[in-house]
C-alpha cells in the first residue's frame, strides 16, 4: 500500500520530528497543526488564534521554572 | 471500480444521444482494452470532460489547487443543438451525461443533466438541472439520491474514486512528452503537493510567518539602535523574501497556466491540420519565390552589366566588313600609307635611297622626302592605324559574346518563367487557403500560440531572475537571524516577548522540515513505483543493462543513472525519456490512488507518442497487469495498421469506437470490430 497522504497529520514522521525538540515547541506546533486541522481557519484567523495561544505557553513555561 | 458505460446527450462536441460500452467491466473478461478512435479532432477531449463533470460536477479537465482556471468560460451544451433551438423553439437544450460502474459488490448509475440556451447577444446560459445516483447492491436493493443529497452523493463517489486521480484521469501523452524535454521539477513538485494533501500543514507554516512578523513588529518598538536596526533589516528582508517567493510563485503558476493554455491550442490545432500543411505549403512556396525573385534578379544584372558588350554585337558584322575592307586594301598596296611613312621615315633617318646609295642631305631626293613625309598628314595616318587597330579589337573582343549573351537571355527567360510559373502556383495556394473554411479560426489560434510561446519564454526568464534574487535574499535572511540572536541573548530586555519569537521562529523552522518530510517520503515512494513500472517498461533486451535506475533528484527532476551510476536521462533517445516520464506517471495514478495495482481504469489519451513499437508493446503487456481496465483514445494520425495489429495480438482489446465529426461542432459515436486489425 502507497501512503502518501497525511489523514492523520500527527503521524510518527511528525512525533519523530519533535522527538528532540523543547517541549513549549512541540506543544505549540501539534496545537496549530491540531487547530488547522479541526477548525479549518483561514491563515489569518489561525495566526491571530495561535498569538493568543502564545501566551499560555511562555506562562506555563515561567510557572515550570 | 470498473466503468461499464458512458452515455452522452448533447454533450460537447456529442450531438444527440451516444453511448460507450467498455470493455473488462466484467469480472471474468479477458479483454480489457477500449480504443477509442479520433478523426480530425472529433472530441475525445469532451469524452474525459463528460466523466469529470459527470462524477464530480467540474467543467474544467484540469484545475489545480489555489489557483483554478475559470470554469465559466467552458461551455459544456452542444453548440449544433443550441444553434437548432436558437433559431427555432428556443425552449433551451437539455444535456446530460450518465456513468455506470462497479465497485466492490454494487452498481453504480451516476446522472447530471444540464440545461443551456443561446441568447440574442450570443451568450449561453448554462444551468445544472438534476443529479441523481442510484446505487444497487449485491442483493438486488436500490438506493437512489438526488439533488438533496448532494453532499453524500460527493462523499461517496470521493470515497470510491480518491479526488486526486482527477488530476490523473487522463495520461496525456502531449504533458509526458512535454515533460520528457523540459525542465520537471517544478511540476513534479507541484504533483507530489498535490497528492500529499497537506493543505493545512502549509496554512500553519503561512501564520507562523505572520507570527513571526508581528512579534519582530513588537520588538522592533522597544528596543534601541543596533538591535532594532537589525530587526528591521530582518524584517524588511522577510518581507523582501515573501514578496519575492509570491512573485516567483505567480510567475510559475503562469508557466504551467501558459503551458496548458498552449497544449490546448495544439489540440485545436490538430483540428485544423490540413490548413496547417497548406499554410506550410504557402511558407515554402514563399520562400521558394523569394529565390526565384534573386535569381531572376541576378540573372537581370548580369544581362545589365552585359549591355555595353552587347551594343558592340549590334556594329560587329559592319566593323568586320570595314576591316576587311582595309585588311584587302593594305593587301593589295592600296592603302599603303603605313608602309610609305614608315619607309621614308627610315631613309631620311638612315639617309639612305632605296637602292643603298646614300642620301646626301640637302639634296633635291631628301628635299623631296622630307617634303612629302612632312605634308603626308602624320596625325591623320595615326589616327586611321588607331581606327583600323580598334576595329581589329573590337572585332576579336566581341567573338564569343554572342555565346554569352545566348547564356544570360536564356538565364533571365527561365528564372522569369520559373518566377512566374511559381507565382501562379503560389496565388492558387492564396485563393485555396482564402477560401477555406475556419482559416480565421486557424489563423487566430496560430497567432494565439505564437504569444503563447512568447509568452513563456518571457516568464521563465522572469522566473530565473526571482530565483537568483530569492537565493541571495535567503542567504542575506540567514546572516540577519544569526545576529538578531546573538543580540536577543545579549539582551535581557522583553524577555517574554523574545521568548515568544523564538517559540514562533523554532515551531516555523519544525513546520518547514515536517512539510520537507512529506515531501522527500512522498518523492522515496515515488521513486521506488517508478522504478519498477520502469523496470517493467524498459525489460527489453540490452536495454534494461544500460539503465539502472530512476532517481527522483533533490530538486525534483528525474535523472536515469546508467550501470556506472552516470547520470544518462539526457542521452536517452525522446521515446526512452517518455517511457522514464511514463513510469512516473503510472506512479503517480498508483500513489493517488493508494496501491500499486490500480483498482480504477486507467485512461491514455494519445500515449503512442515518440514510443518505438517495443515500448508500446510492453506498455500494452504491463497495464493490464496493474489496472482493471485501459481505455486508449488515439488520433487517426498515431494509430495506423501496425498499431492495431500490435494492440489485438495482445488478446485484450475489446471494444473499438469511432469518433466521426458528422458536421462540425456534432460528433458522433460509432463502435467498429476491432477484428479489423486482426
Amino acid at each position: 500500500m502507497i501512503r502518501l497522504t497525511a489523514e492523520s497529520l500527527i503521524d510518527e514522521r511528525i512525533i519523530k520530528l519533535l522527538e528532540h525538540e523543547d517541549d513549549k515547541i512541540k506543544k505549540f506546533t501539534l496545537l496549530a497543526l491540531k487547530l488547522a486541522k479541526t477548525r479549518r481557519l483561514p491563515t489569518e484567523a489561525l495566526a491571530t488564534k495561535l498569538f493568543q495561544q502564545l501566551d499560555g505557553i511562555i506562562k506555563e513555561e515561567n510557572n515550570e521554572d | 471500480m470498473k466503468i461499464k458505460q458512458l452515455e452522452l446527450f448533447n454533450f460537447g462536441q456529442f450531438y444527440g444521444s451516444q453511448v460507450i460500452e467498455f470493455s473488462g467491466a466484467d469480472k471474468s473478461a479477458q479483454q480489457m482494452i477500449t480504443v477509442i478512435y479520433e478523426k480530425n479532432g472529433s472530441g475525445k477531449v469532451d469524452l474525459y470532460r463528460a466523466m469529470l463533470f459527470c462524477l464530480y460536477g467540474e467543467k474544467a479537465l484540469r484545475r489545480l489547487p489555489k489557483y483554478g482556471k475559470d470554469e465559466n468560460n467552458i461551455q459544456l451544451v452542444n453548440g449544433v443543438a443550441l444553434g437548432e433551438d436558437a433559431s427555432g423553439a428556443r425552449e433551451g437544450v437539455k444535456a446530460h451525461v450518465r456513468v455506470m460502474f462497479s465497485h466492490h459488490d454494487r452498481d453504480y448509475e451516476m446522472y447530471r443533466a444540464l440545461s443551456g440556451i443561446r441568447r440574442d447577444d450570443g451568450k449561453i446560459i448554462e444551468q445544472i438541472e438534476d443529479l441523481k445516483l442510484t446505487i444497487t447492491n449485491k442483493a438486488g436493493k436500490t438506493q437512489v439520491w438526488g439533488l438533496a443529497k448532494k453532499d453524500a452523493i460527493d462523499r461517496e463517489i470521493g470515497h470510491i474514486l480518491d479526488w486526486r486521480l482527477k488530476r490523473f484521469f487522463t495520461f496525456d501523452g502531449r504533458k509526458i512528452a512535454r515533460l520528457a524535454k523540459v525542465s520537471q521539477g517544478k511540476s513534479i513538485l507541484e504533483e507530489i503537493k498535490y497528492l500529499l494533501n497537506i493543505d493545512e500543514v502549509y496554512s500553519v507554516e503561512e501564520a507562523m510567518r505572520k507570527l513571526d512578523k508581528k512579534l519582530s513588529d513588537e520588538i522592533s518598538k522597544v528596543v534601541n539602535g543596533d538591535f532594532r536596526s537589525r530587526i528591521d533589516l530582518r524584517r524588511k528582508c522577510q518581507g523582501q523574501i515573501e514578496e519575492l517567493s509570491r512573485k516567483r510563485l505567480a510567475v510559475e503558476t503562469e508557466i504551467v497556466n501558459a503551458c496548458d493554455e498552449r497544449d490546448e491550442v495544439d489540440k485545436e490545432l490538430e483540428k485544423y491540420k490540413h490548413i496547417a500543411s497548406l499554410v506550410n505549403e504557402r511558407k515554402n512556396r514563399e520562400a521558394e519565390q523569394q529565390q526565384l525573385f534573386k535569381q531572376k534578379d541576378e540573372a537581370a544584372e548580369k544581362l545589365r552589366h552585359f549591355l555595353p558588350d552587347a551594343i558592340l554585337l549590334l556594329a560587329r558584322d559592319s566593323l568586320a566588313e570595314v576591316y576587311q575592307d582595309i585588311d584587302e586594301g593594305r593587301e593589295k598596296g592600296w592603302i599603303p600609307f603605313e608602309i610609305k611613312r614608315e619607309l621614308v621615315e627610315k631613309l631620311l633617318l638612315e639617309m639612305s635611297c632605296i637602292c643603298g646609295r646614300p642620301l646626301m642631305a640637302n639634296s633635291l631626293e631628301s628635299e623631296h622626302l622630307r617634303q612629302w613625309y612632312e605634308s603626308s598628314g602624320a596625325a591623320l595616318n595615326r589616327a586611321a592605324m588607331e581606327f583600323f587597330r580598334s576595329i581589329g579589337n573590337t572585332t576579336r573582343f566581341s567573338n564569343g559574346k554572342t555565346e554569352e549573351l545566348d547564356r544570360l537571355l536564356k538565364s533571365v527567360n527561365s528564372s522569369v518563367e520559373a518566377h512566374s510559373l511559381g507565382a501562379v502556383q503560389l496565388e492558387k495556394l492564396v485563393v485555396e487557403l482564402e477560401n477555406t473554411a475556419n482559416m480565421d479560426v486557424f489563423q487566430s489560434y496560430c497567432e494565439k500560440r505564437l504569444k503563447l510561446s512568447e509568452k513563456i519564454a518571457a516568464l521563465e526568464k522572469e522566473q530565473k531572475h526571482f530565483s537568483r534574487e530569492l537565493n541571495s535574499a535567503e542567504a542575506k535572511l540567514k546572516k540577519l537571524e544569526l545576529e538578531v540572536d546573538n543580540f536577543n541573548k545579549e539582551s535581557a530586555m522583553n524577555e517574554v516577548l523574545q521568548k515568544k519569537h523564538s517559540v514562533v521562529i523554532k515551531t516555523h523552522d519544525l513546520v518547514k522540515k515536517i512539510i520537507a518530510k512529506y515531501v522527500e517520503d512522498a518523492g522515496r515512494v515515488l521513486e521506488q513505483e517508478t522504478n519498477t513500472n520502469f523496470v517493467n517498461l524498459f525489460e527489453l533486451a540490452g536495454q534494461k543493462k544500460s539503465f539502472k535506475k530512476v532517481v527522483l533528484k533533490e530538486d525534483y527532476t528525474l535523472e536515469v543513472l546508467n550501470d556506472k551510476e552516470q547520470p544518462s536521462f539526457l542521452d536517452m533517445s525522446v521515446g526512452q525519456r517518455q517511457v522514464t516520464v511514463l513510469s512516473f506517471f503510472i506512479a503517480l495514478v498508483q500513489a493517488a490512488s493508494g496501491s500499486h495495482t490500480l483498482d480504477v481504469p486507467l485512461f491514455m489519451d494519445s500515449p503512442f507518442g515518440q514510443l518505438s513499437n517495443e515500448h508500446i508493446e510492453r506498455l500494452l503487456n504491463y497495464v493490464p497487469e496493474i489496472a482493471p481496465q485501459l481505455i486508449i483514445s488515439v488520433t487517426d494520425k498515431e494509430f495506423g495498421a501496425d498499431k492495431g495489429s500490435m494492440l489485438y495480438r495482445t488478446g485484450r482489446w475489446g471494444n473499438f469506437y469511432a469518433l466521426e465529426a458528422v458536421t462540425e461542432g456534432a460528433t458522433t459515436i460509432k463502435q467498429l470490430p476491432a477484428e479489423l486489425y486482426g
